[in-house]
């Protein structure tokens, strides 16, 4: 098998059911395996309601398994704490949504460091915010109200507010779904640099063109390819 | 960007939230403080009414007092000694005494017996008679030599003894009339003019004031001449002993005292006047006293009332804006709910998302007590007296009031907001991201 040092996260049998009050239960994932390795860039791909999302919260210590684990870095990430948990998604995991959940009354600066509350940035943090500003292209509209952003735009704050903490794994559910062809491949090009400098990026998308020689198919919670 | 700044910005976001906040605290603060300014100036002005109504009382007891010495001065014969046969009754009904003693009488009391408690002692001798030269009108005619100097008042006296400085009741010189002003007035006559009486010719010196008493129907000359005149030389008829007594109740010793010399003279005593005196005095007093109770009184229950009004007031505007800050920081929670999820998935803790609550309930406390406190202090002011309400502010301004408020407004804006922003900070990030 794979080095250990260089794996980032391991999902081993990963299990999650629905139980809506009412309703019956849905089987969302069932018995899930994944490793994820420095400097991989997995796409998963997968029709609506197959549970991507779901995967893509289990694996961002963001939703409890029914079953399973979820080893990141050599810890079980659903042993710890829900505060522990908090503060290791700060210090290790970047996301990045389809909706860019961006704060409405932030600029863009203050969204990218968001992470620094509530203490604030230090020197260091606010350097990089204003580098990863200068790579997204994003300098003139600094000072602009999340609002007034164009929806590319948008997606690449998301962006740079998830790479501001070097995390070592990006998870992405469907980052291109609102974009253009020249925003999605400008989004796309980022990760694809942030796996080659070492992290992991796990991709969730229904999108088939994204799919390669690599990815991975889901289906009714399975993975069928 | 610290946590403050946050939520400074998320102020500025969403300002019909912090504002509705704001006002509702400043309201209830605004009736919190306005209650103890208001019960001060309530009580200052009560402590100002009372203390001008004592000044005014005292004032009318002064001036009531120094119309009574006026009034004892010019009709004040505290004692009339009279001749050892004089018909007490027949002197009530004909108004002049009718029996005469012997002048020397007086200087026995005055200079003789020196009694230290008769002041003034004024030799009079009355008689009815008609004046011939006016057409036979009736007076009644009064002689005296002026005030017989005692040589216990010697530091009232001049250098020689023999004559007052300033007597309460000046003598008549010879040659010289005042008549009362009835008379003038009936008969048309006028200060300054020349006249003739019994025969001899006169100055009429003085019309002497209205003064409701036989006073007024009386004619003043020198006693030596009216003897000579009515052929009763070294006679008189009266002994005044004036302002000689402050007290109704040594009278009596007066009276011993006088007996000692005089043993067979009448006296009247004009008691009932000093008695009225200080009946008056008691009333005045008595009258006051019952004239600021009722005020205090009223004041009382009016002070009773507000403090009863403050009292349920301010619970019930606290609570009501407890109430509304609740339901807005409810409804702060429910519009944010996005943006908390993303804060705890960012990996923000529990506990700052609930200080991103509390933070802001603060600066709505702090804020709301400061207006609420200076709008109600003044609101109080000019409620209860509009014109000293810019002078009075400061003095009535409590500062240890405002650090309560800055306490109290927080502290309830913290326990208002405590329920919504615990639910913020359990907000599940994985639901909230699934239902984007
Ligand atoms: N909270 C929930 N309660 C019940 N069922 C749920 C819940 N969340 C998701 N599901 C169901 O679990 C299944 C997987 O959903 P999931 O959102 O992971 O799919 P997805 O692949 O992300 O779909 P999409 O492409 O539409 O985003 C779906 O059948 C969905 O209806
Ligand atoms: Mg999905």
């Amino acid at each position: 098998m794979t080095n250990n040092a260089e794996t980032i996260l391991r999902l081993s049998a990963l299990s999650k059911t629905y139980t809506p009050a009412g309703r019956a239960p849905v089987e969302a994932l069932s018995a899930v395996d994944l490793e994820l390795r420095r400097g991989d860039m997995q796409v998963i791909t997968g029709p609506s309601g197959s549970g991507k999302s779901t995967l893509l919260l289990c694996a961002g210590a963001l939703m409890r398994p029914s079953s399973g684990q979820v080893i990141m870095q050599g810890s079980d990430l659903y042993e710890l704490g829900s505060e522990e948990r908090a503060e290791w998604r700060a210090k290790h995991i970047g996301f990045v949504f389809q909706q860019f959940h961006l704060i409405p009354f932030l600029d863009i600066s203050d969204n990218i460091l968001v992470a620094t509350l509530p203490g604030g940035a230090s020197t260091e943090q606010r350097q990089r915010a204003e580098m990863l500003i200068e790579r997204f292209g994003l300098v003139e509209r600094r000072g602009n109200p999340v609002a007034e952003l164009s929806v590319g735009e948008r997606q690449r704050v998301a962006l740079a507010r998830a790479l501001l903490m070097q995390p070592a794994l990006l998870l992405a559910d469907e980052p291109t779904g609102n974009l253009d062809e020249d925003n999605a491949a400008i989004v796309l090009q980022a990760m694809r640099d942030f796996s080659e400098q070492g992290g992991a990026v796990l991709l969730v998308t229904h999108n088939k063109q994204l799919e390669n020689p690599r990815s991975k198919r889901l289906h009714k919670g399975h993975f069928v390819k | 960007m610290n946590l403050l700044t946050y939520v400074r910005k998320e102020i500025s976001f969403r300002k019909f939230n912090f504002v509705a906040g704001l006002i509702s605290i400043s309201l209830a603060m605004t009736v919190w403080s306005a209650a103890p300014s208001l019960l001060r100036a309530l009580r200052k002005q009560t402590e100002t009414l009372l203390l001008e109504r004592e000044k005014a009382t005292k004032r009318e007891m002064l001036k009531l007092e120094d119309d009574y010495r006026i009034i004892m001065r010019d009709l004040g014969h505290n004692l009339m000694i009279l001749a050892p046969d004089e018909d007490l009754v027949r002197l009530q009904r004909e108004g002049v005494p009718l029996q005469t003693m012997p002048q020397d009488y007086a200087s026995r009391l005055a200079v003789t017996g020196d009694i230290k408690s008769l002041n003034h002692i004024l030799p009079v001798l009355q008689q009815k008679v008609n004046w011939p030269e006016q057409g036979g009108a009736e007076i009644i005619l009064c002689g005296t030599p002026g005030q017989i100097p005692t040589p216990h008042r010697k530091r009232h006296l001049t250098e020689d003894g023999l004559a007052y400085l300033s007597p309460i009741v000046p003598g008549i010189p010879p040659g010289q009339l005042k008549i009362g002003s009835s008379l003038a007035e009936k008969l048309n006559l006028k200060a300054g003019q020349r006249l003739r009486l019994l025969g001899e010719e006169f100055v009429l010196a003085e019309v002497l004031p209205p003064e409701g008493s036989r006073q007024d129907v009386s004619v003043w000359c020198h006693l030596d001449w009216m003897q000579k005149a009515l052929h009763k030389e070294g006679q008189i008829s009266i002994i005044l002993a004036l302002q000689c007594i402050c007290h109704a109740d040594s009278l009596q010793q007066v009276s011993k005292d006088i007996k000692k010399w005089l043993p067979d003279v009448k006296i009247e005593e004009f008691s009932s006047m000093v008695k009225a005196r200080l009946l008056a005095r008691k009333r005045a007093a008595e009258a006051h006293q019952t004239a600021m109770r009722e005020l205090k009184e009223h004041r009382e229950k009016l002070f009773r009332q507000q403090k009863r009004f403050a009292g349920f007031a301010a619970p019930a505007a606290m609570l009501a804006a407890g109430l509304w800050i609740f339901f807005l920081f409810l409804n702060n929670v429910r519009e944010r709910r996005q943006e908390m999820g993303v804060l705890r998935a960012l990996g923000m803790s529990e506990n700052n998302m609930l200080m991103i609550f509390l933070w802001k309930s603060v600066l709505i406390g702090i804020l709301g007590a400061a207006l609420g406190f200076f709008l109600g202090h003044s609101l109080a002011l000019v409620g209860v007296e509009p014109d000293s309400a810019l002078k009075q502010w400061y003095e009535l301004l409590r500062w240890r009031e405002l650090l309560l408020a800055l306490i109290a407004a927080p502290a309830l804006c913290i326990l208002a907001a405590w329920l919504p922003a615990r639910q913020a900070g359990r907000i599940d990030p994985a639901v909230m991201l699934m239902d984007a």
